[in-house]
């Protein structure tokens, strides 16, 4: 069993732990073929989405000088009514074969039946019913040479001996534009970022993005805006051990390229910086963050 | 660095305030095949019959019900036989009727009725019965269903009756039976409140 409660515990990191292992394999097992593709779609695109914010704050970044920031970046996909339900098939042996619209991971607990030949039934699953997904990683930034800064997502978990470990590795880098520019009046920047999750052989998921970012300070606070584009992919794999033997179950998803823009608040107080922004893509995204640094 | 040793923590704890207990509805996949080979050579009469045990035993085996969860309902998705052609064997099809027997026959309800299955190579596809009876259909999940609640463990045969097409043609298959059902199960789990917008326990 196993597999898969462990990746949706390194997916939804807060959010599903409290799923037992065997509920996790009943939602997704139902599905091996085109359903489960489209049942997974919208945990793809969020967690992709979810892992592609939170870079920036901020496009002011010091010419030189020893720079160091920490902190904790929460990330919050907001699901729309959309991502909650899709086209479902029935899959043979059922027959006749027919189409309904049932809920994908995050729709309605209720899942859809529909009536078959001579009293039969075929259920699809319900979904997590969740209108948000979260997710938090630790983020280090440290500059700078020339303009430029680096940055630094680690988190690496051992689940257990089946399932090996959660591991999540990103890095990217910015540079000071702003400084080309004879008094500019805002801060601008351009950066990248790449990440990878992977969750022991059974996830493999990756996130790109890079973009221009700008910014006003005035006092403690900042407004900053960004302009980038993404994009993202969840790879899953695992045998499911059901009572006719393995089935192997695999789902190749990928997130639409996507545009996004970015606006938000920063509070600088000392060493402490919070900030909060929202992102339009084609997964919005709400985005906050506590740190130190200097 | 002890206050952000203390506040880091607290940011990744704040996902998981506020957690309430929602009723989740899950949906396990039994599925049973059992294979059974059949050869029946110089029969002129060309029929066949096969009788099937079943127990709450491979059922109670394939779905466990985890703990603290409650079953709503167990449905039948499908019924299929796969007939896979072995050496000598002549059929191109058989002509199957398949009758649910308990009390030892006494009591006999139609599952299936001549539902004609081609006869396939080793590889042959699962062929779905298509004249399911809808009594039958109705007492085999009630069957299931007292399996998987615990409620019966009372046993009872499918009895598989049928024509070898054409007449008379050695008939040398395995015949597998493939029973796929499905158990709703509910569950109240506790997932943090404010990304959840699921049914809450109790309503």
């Amino acid at each position: 069993m196993k597999p898969i409660s462990k990746l949706v515990l390194g997916c939804c990191i807060g959010m599903f732990t409290s799923l037992p292992a065997q509920n996790l394999e009943d939602y997704v097992a139902k599905y091996t073929s085109e359903n489960g593709t489209q049942f997974m779609q919208p945990l793809a695109d969020a967690f992709g989405a979810n892992l592609n914010s939170g870079f920036f704050q901020s496009a002011r970044i010091s010419p030189s000088g020893l720079h160091i920031y920490f902190g904790v970046e929460t990330m919050i996909a907001v699901i729309g009514n959309d991502q909650k339900t899709f086209l479902a098939k029935t899959e043979a042996p059922f027959t006749p074969q027919q189409n309904v619209s049932a809920p994908t991971i995050f729709g309605s607990s209720d899942g859809a039946s529909i009536s078959g030949t001579g009293g039969t039934v075929f259920n699809f699953p319900g979904g997590l019913a969740l209108n948000k997904l979260p997710l938090a990683v630790p983020q280090l930034r440290i500059g700078s040479l020339r303009g430029t800064e680096a940055s630094l997502r680690f988190v690496q978990v051992k689940i257990d001996e089946t399932i090996g470990r959660v591991k999540l590795l990103g890095f990217g880098a910015r540079h000071n534009l702003s400084q080309y520019i004879k008094d500019s009046p805002v801060d601008l920047a351009a950066g990248f970022f790449i990440q990878k999750f992977d969750v022991g052989d059974i996830v493999d998921a990756s996130a790109n993005y890079y973009g221009l970012q700008t910014s006003y300070s005035r006092g403690v606070m900042t407004l900053y805006g960004g302009f980038g584009f993404e994009s993202a992919s969840l790879d899953i794999s695992y045998q499911y051990e059901s009572t006719a033997g393995n089935v192997p179950i695999a789902f190749s998803l990928d997130s639409a390229n996507s545009i996004r823009l970015t606006a938000g608040l920063a509070v600088n107080v000392a060493v402490v910086h919070f900030h909060i922004d929202y992102n339009l893509a084609a997964q919005n995204v709400v985005t906050l963050g506590l740190g130190f640094g200097f | 660095m002890k206050k952000i040793k203390i506040i880091l923590p607290l940011c990744a704890v704040l996902l998981l305030i506020g957690c309430e207990k929602r009723l989740f509805h899950f949906i396990a996949t039994i599925t049973q095949s059992p294979t059974f080979p059949i050869n029946i050579t110089g029969n002129i009469t060309g029929n066949f019959q096969l009788l099937i045990p079943v127990n709450s035993t491979a059922f109670q085996n394939a779905f466990a019900i985890p703990a603290g969860g409650r079953i709503a309902r167990v449905d039948i998705e499908s019924l299929a036989l796969r007939a896979a052609a072995k050496s000598g064997n002549q059929a191109t099809a058989l002509q199957v009727t398949g009758v649910i027997l308990e009390n030892g026959g006494i009591q006999q309800t139609i599952l299936f009725e001549q539902d004609t299955i081609a006869v396939g190579g080793a590889d042959a596809p699962l062929s779905s019965l298509k004249r399911l009876n809808a009594d039958g259909i109705g007492r085999l999940r009630s069957k299931i269903e007292g399996y998987v609640k615990n409620t019966t463990n009372q046993s009872f045969d499918i009895q598989l009756t049928g024509k070898i097409v054409p007449s008379g043609r050695s008939l040398v298959i395995d015949l597998q039976l493939v029973l796929i059902a499905t158990a709703k199960y509910d569950q109240c789990l506790e997932v943090p409140g404010l990304f959840s917008s699921g049914e809450k326990c109790g309503e």
